[in-house]
């Protein structure tokens, strides 16, 4: 026999069952009146599971987009290294050149002035181009969540504007693909210092150059001068004591003649190699450069994507 | 239906209805709460009522009939601040963890409430052969917690590391601060009293995730975040056995 009901049991199974039913009855009336109360949509809402999806698809959309246009934000940066090749050329073979590069060399200035001549402004060009990617991608990435929204739209909701929730997900996303990883940061985290290098390592060879060749040009000056000298002050003999300012005169004009000659002869046999060689270079740098910024976009958009945890799972 | 299963069926039919309630009117309303809250107070009746008998079973064969502590030595504060204790406790993980479940998640959260009543009906019928009716309420709770626990936690594990899909601005947050406050997007933007409550959750969540994602860890971080979070299969077992205790001491079953 069942033992009799206290007032307390009876209370603790009242409740019971009244909250077994309460809850049975919102739910109950809650799916009923989702069903039933379907008004005509006036603004485009995505469930929010395929916003997620069209999210997190259109970052790696976006990346491929911005990585394929990434050409684009080079040029302007190296247009101006490459156009200075020519006129840096001119200027290493001339006598001036060559007596500048020599002090230069000598006071361990070459690496500041080949940068100044070459690579003046690059820095600031590179972080502008980096800014620009980092607007493009985010660019990039709303056209296409928008894009993608519509596309996930039902016909009749297709010309509507977006509903709050949507726009809300849409504007945080956007945002949020501004302040991750931003390329710029990469950039100025390591990015620059690549060609820097590479410059020092050729203004210290070129230094060695000027040095062996003002060193080899000495030896063949030494004769000319002798003679240049000899003939000029065998020219002025009538002029007495002048003879000794032309004979100087004719060993300065023999002095710059030589190097003229020599520095000729150089540049007919050596000026293509040496603009091929800084050509070299700058498109060794960019397309390191090009290979920083895409992994910095693959590092962004990574960042930007939902994971699993085994994703994270050191390689084998 | 047969007998022994009406429990079990009836406590999953109360925690599927709430977490419903919770996850379906959450988004628009605070009043959502009172599905949890609702089910919280089950489970700490149904805690009182066998942490109580249990402490009076245990103090009638302790004391003496006539000693004078018998009225001070009630157990009903130590009862009451366990129960309290656990019930808030199950109220505010149930409310994170149901609220960011995955569907898998949700299903396996449903399977391990029925087994784990289930479990805690038969263990119950079969103790009750061996000890008295306090004691055996009380070992069924512990031993279906254990058990259910223990086949649940490898299960939940799996699920966290393979399937379930966290977001990337999270892993991808440059300090722990930024990776905090991200694990808050989540919340209504209407604020209310619970989202002030979930906020210190989610955003210690969203910390150790980012913690557990760094170079660093070299993978160790991401396996245990999973483990830890798999282990919320032992809060939720023991709640289940509560309530599975209550529905049927309600719900009319035999037993006493």
């Amino acid at each position: 026999m069942t033992p009799p009901k206290t007032d307390r049991t009876r209370t603790t199974t009242r409740f019971f069952w009244g909250t077994l039913v309460a809850l049975f009855a919102v739910v109950s009336i809650a799916a009923v009146a989702a069903f039933l109360h379907k008004p005509a949509p006036t603004h485009l809402d995505i469930p929010p599971t395929r916003l997620e999806t069209a999210l997190t698809e259109s970052v790696e959309k976006a990346r491929a987009e911005v990585v394929s246009d990434l050409d684009t934000y080079l040029d302007p940066v190296y247009a101006p290294a490459y156009a200075a090749i020519p006129r840096y050329a001119d200027f290493h073979y001339s006598i001036l050149g060559e007596y500048v590069e020599l002090g230069e060399a000598a006071l361990g200035q070459s690496s500041e002035a080949l940068e100044q001549r070459l690579l003046a402004g690059f820095d600031a060009r590179l972080t502008n181009a980096a800014a620009g990617i980092d607007a493009t991608f985010v660019q990039a990435y709303r056209d296409t969540v928008e894009t993608r929204i519509r596309q996930e739209a039902a016909p009749e909701t297709f010309d509507l504007p977006l509903g709050e929730m949507t726009a809300s997900a849409i504007s945080d996303a956007v945002q949020r693909a501004k302040v991750t990883a931003p390329v710029a940061a990469m950039v100025a985290l390591g990015g620059k210092s690549a060609l820097k290098a590479t410059a020092k390592l050729f203004a210290k060879k070129l230094a060695t150059k000027v040095a062996s060749k003002a060193a080899a040009k000495g030896i063949a000056k030494g004769g000319g001068i002798a003679a240049g000298a000899g003939g000029g002050a065998l020219l002025c003999s009538w002029l007495g004591p002048g003879a000794a300012i032309c004979g100087a005169a004719g060993a300065l004009v023999v002095w710059l003649a030589t190097d003229a000659a020599i520095i000729g002869l150089d540049e007919y046999f050596n000026r293509d190699e040496f603009e091929a060689e800084l050509r070299l270079m700058l498109d060794k740098d960019r397309a390191a450069k090009r290979l920083v910024l895409e992994n910095a976009l693959t590092r962004k958009a990574s960042a930007m994507e939902d994971f699993r945890l085994n994703q994270l799972a050191p390689a084998k | 239906m047969p007998a022994r299963l009406a429990t079990p069926v009836l406590t999953l039919c109360l925690a599927g209805a709430a977490t419903a309630v919770w996850r379906l009117l959450y988004p628009l309303t605070d009043w959502a709460g009172v599905a949890l809250g609702l089910l919280a107070l089950l489970v700490f009746m149904s805690n009182w009522q066998v942490g109580i008998t249990l402490h009076r079973a245990r103090l009638q064969a302790a004391l003496q009939p006539d000693s004078p502590l018998r009225h001070w030595l009630t157990g009903r504060v130590r009862t009451f601040l366990s129960a309290f204790a656990f019930a808030c406790a199950f109220l505010v993980l149930a409310a994170a963890q149901v609220l960011e479940a995955d569907p898998l998640e949700l299903t396996l959260y449903g399977v391990l409430t029925g087994l784990t009543a289930l479990t805690t009906c038969g263990s119950r019928h079969i103790l009750l052969r061996h000890l008295r009716p306090p004691f055996a309420a009380a070992a069924a709770v512990t031993l279906s917690t254990l058990i259910c626990g223990l086949i649940f936690t490898p299960l939940l594990f799996v699920a966290a590391w393979t399937y379930k899909s966290f977001p990337g601005e999270i892993r991808g947050a440059a300090t722990l601060a930024e990776a905090a406050l991200a694990g808050l997007r989540d919340l209504p933007p209407r604020g209310g009293w619970i989202a002030e409550a979930l906020a210190p959750i989610r955003a210690f969540e969203a910390a150790k995730l980012w913690l557990a994602t760094r170079a660093a860890w070299a993978g160790w971080g991401p396996l245990l975040f999973a483990a830890e979070s798999a282990v919320f299969s032992f809060v939720l077992a023991r709640a289940a056995a509560l309530m599975s205790l209550i529905v049927a001491s309600t719900a009319g079953s035999k037993d006493p």
